[in-house]
């Protein structure tokens, strides 16, 4: 004995079908990440993931930090400029 | 959460962890000079490497320099402000004109000899390398740096206001 399927039942399926296929981009996502995802099932692999990633957030660490360093180290040199120099103080604000 | 998904986010966050952990490390030390009161005078103990004797001296000196410096300004721009007065009639270079820009001119001269003193000044409280360094870099960053007129003429210059070190 078979149970009886829910009303308007292949209507939506149909619609549900010509969804996905109006949507490419979203199928070929979802496979992307599938394929992703089942890479780390790979120790090898989820390791190699986690050592790039840690380490291309420590590098970008350390020169955005080198770059706010020198910047407002530049900063503070032309602050003290200014405190002695009026010329100068005239000459940065137009 | 599946074991590959839990992977996926571990490798953002630590890679955020990562970011945000060196980068603070980082500026710790420029974040340090900001708390300080006068950080202008904190760089610049750092820059030249002074010790504490040499900064009091240095923070002083600047005190002092500061008063003088402001009087200085109020005066020239007392002259600029006759020198604008007289401008919105003129129509030419009166004798009156050319006195008011020969007295802010003489009062500009005078203000940029009492800065160089003051350079001196600092550069000799520091020690002896330090204070060349300071001399050097300082007079590039102010009165040897020359106005944007006398730079396009001469576009040599323009490299000469790089940070030296």
């Amino acid at each position: 004995m078979t149970d009886p399927l829910p009303p308007r039942f292949q209507e939506q399926v149909w619609q549900r079908i010509a969804r996905a296929e109006s949507k490419p981009g979203t199928a070929f996502w979802s496979d992307f990440v599938q394929v992703f995802l089942r890479a780390f099932t790979r120790p090898r692999v989820a390791y190699a993931y986690l050592t790039v990633l840690m380490a291309a957030g420590v590098a970008a660490g350390i020169l955005t930090a080198q770059a706010e360093r020198a910047r407002l180290e530049t900063d503070l040199g032309q602050r003290y400029v200014q405190t002695i120099d009026p010329y100068r103080l005239a000459a940065s604000n137009p | 959460m599946t074991r590959p998904a839990l992977i996926l986010v571990f490798g953002l966050a630590g890679c955020l962890a990562g970011f945000l952990a060196f980068y603070f490390a980082g500026t710790a030390s420029s974040r340090e000079l900001l708390r300080q009161p006068s950080p202008e005078l904190a760089w610049l103990k750092k820059e030249f490497n002074l010790g504490d004797a040499d900064y009091e001296r240095i923070v002083a000196l600047h005190q002092a320099y500061l008063p003088g410096c402001a009087e200085r300004c109020r005066l020239i721009e007392e002259q600029t402000a006759e020198l604008r007065r007289l401008l919105e009639d003129a129509s030419g270079v009166t004798h009156e004109i050319k006195a008011v820009m020969e007295r802010r001119a003489k009062m500009r001269a005078e203000c940029e000899a009492e800065m160089l003193k003051h350079f001196f000044d600092v550069s000799r409280t520091m020690p002896s390398e330090q204070g060349r360094r300071y001399l050097a870099w300082i007079e590039e960053q102010t009165f040897l740096r020359g106005s944007a007129m006398e730079q396009q003429h001469h576009p040599a210059t323009h490299d000469h206001s790089s940070h030296q070190h």
